[in-house]
């Protein structure tokens, strides 16, 4: 069997296989766990062979020679694996490096999946896994890596055709502790958002009542930044559901913890978080509190103070002194 | 035999009614499968201490950052009284004290979720509690200095949050 040489030309050019996403989780599981420890460059095997395999490298695409971090082995291939880590790779003398990471491995994967598949579709998922194995280890294969260091900040994507199919399959990777691997490609797909995905997702929570769906949707709101908070107020504004405002509303909270701390301008989204910190529902009252971390330190001590002389429930007392307290420390 | 499942505490205090349908649905929210899931995870406990520790282990390596972890501990035979599976099941990754402790109840149905919220809301000893966030951080650290592997499981925030050179009260 030919295999990519390489993925990207090779999956544009190719016609689209439906693989759903069980599939594709499974064989990305058994790949990532196959490979695991592997650093890029690394041999599988000692035989090699003098062919060529790819076409891959930076040189290659963006006419510029390659430098000290390339990281293709690219003449020695024979039975060797070839990692190559995807942020490396330019696509045009000015292009930006391509995202690394799961989120760009899965498609990789799929593709390859994509073309057992379309050859013989009766195979089974353990015969699939089974068959980029084997082929891994005995012909010219690539492999993108995923990143191991943590992704501090969140990175825009390119401009694309939002897909809401493919919001829903993301948020279904939300608040799957026990399978984490799962949800580490949902997380990664949503770190990478446009204003679309994030709209999408604060009203996807309209109709959510899973605990750790919400709290991993709430993570990924504070984590985007500044990107978030548009949606969440608006979102805020319109009467949300009990368990959607608290998520929110959290938010916003870890966002006001944040190195970013960004700070809410305008009547309207003060206005709003004033209004929660009266909510009937003590949760919601004390999030809202932590929320106005990004008013101005002045007006959130004005609404503060305000609630502290009525609020009747002692733990969102407890924390609305806190709150009142970081100012007076300087730490607002 | 007592098991935990972690919840949103509102919908199971003890002023809850397991008379009252829309109580008990509400309360069945927490009780329904999330996507993929085949089992519910519940953590056989024994005691208020060890209710605590798995409490603040899950919060800890389960979830990215410090929220209010809430929970009901109530006795296993009221899974096996609706003919309910419950078995242990190991979880890949899972800390290891949480997954000496994980069992799954199999065989729910839309029914039988209500039928066992009803029967949760009807002990009356049952325990419903709240790890406050602010607490995690502090509660954390002498988890980690205990258990100086826990560090390894940590998820999201939870790493920086409990660094040694993190303040004590940065939990919250």
């Amino acid at each position: 069997m030919s295999l990519l040489t390489d993925p990207l030309e090779e999956l544009i050019s190719s016609r689209a296989v439906y693989i759903p996403d069980r599939l594709q989780l499974a064989i990305g599981s058994a790949l990532s766990e196959e490979f695991a420890g592997w650093e890029p460059g690394d041999l599988l095997g000692e035989e090699v062979t003098t062919s060529p395999p790819s076409r891959i490298n930076r040189a290659d695409r963006s006419g510029e020679p390659a430098g000290d971090s390339e990281r293709v082995k690219r003449e020695e291939t024979g039975r060797s694996i070839v990692f190559f880590h995807l942020a490396d790779l330019h696509l045009g003398p000015s292009s930006s490096p391509i995202e690394g990471g799961t989120s760009m491995a899965t498609p990789i994967v799929t593709g390859l999946a994509a073309r057992l598949l379309s050859e013989r579709p009766g195979l089974t998922i353990e015969e699939i896994r089974e068959s980029l194995l084997k082929a891994a280890k005995s012909g010219v294969y690539v492999i993108v890596a995923a990143g191991n260091g943590p992704r501090e900040r969140p990175r825009e994507r390119p401009p694309h055709e939002f897909r809401p199919d493919e919001a829903e399959r993301n948020f279904r990777g939300l608040g799957l502790w026990k399978s984490p691997q799962f949800g580490d490609w949902a997380r990664e797909y949503w770190l990478a958002s446009g204003a679309q995905e994030v709209q999408w997702l604060v009203r996807r929570l309209r109709s959510e009542r899973h605990v750790e769906v919400l709290h991993d949707a709430a993570a990924i709101l504070a984590d985007l930044g500044r990107l978030s908070i548009g949606p969440i107020l608006e979102e805020l504004g319109n009467a949300p559901a009990p368990d959607q405002t608290s998520a929110l509303l959290r938010a916003l909270g870890w966002l006001g913890e944040s190195h970013e701390r960004p700070v809410i301008e305008g009547a309207q989204g003060e206005l709003i978080l004033a209004d929660l910190l009266h909510d009937e529902n003590p949760d919601v009252r004390e999030a809202a509190a932590r929320a106005m971390r990004l008013l101005r330190p002045g007006r959130a001590a004005h609404w503060l103070t305000r609630r502290r002389l009525v609020e009747p429930d002692a733990a969102v007392l407890d924390s609305i002194e806190e709150e009142l307290g970081r100012y007076s420390s300087g730490q607002g | 035999m007592w098991v935990l499942r972690v919840v949103r505490k509102a919908r199971w205090d003890t002023d809850r009614d397991a008379l009252d349908p829309i109580q008990v649905s509400e309360a069945a929210e927490d009780l329904r499968l999330g996507p993929g899931e085949v089992g519910l995870s519940v953590f056989r406990v024994h005691g208020g201490e060890e209710i605590q520790e798995v409490a603040v282990r899950y919060a800890l390596t389960c979830r990215r950052k410090p929220e209010h972890l809430d929970y009901v501990v109530f006795p296993e035979d009221l899974v096996q009284e609706l003919g309910l599976a419950i078995e242990p099941r190991s979880v890949a990754g899972l800390d290891p004290y949480l997954n000496a402790r994980h069992q799954e109840i199999s065989g729910l149905t839309e029914e039988i979720r209500l039928r066992l919220a009803a029967s949760i809301l009807g002990v009356e000893d049952r325990q419903v509690g709240r790890i406050r966030d602010k607490a995690l951080g502090d509660l954390g650290l002498e988890l980690c200095q205990r258990d100086p592997e826990l560090r390894a499981n940590l998820k999201g925030d939870w790493p920086s949050r409990l660094s040694p050179s993190a303040s004590r009260t940065s939990g919250g």
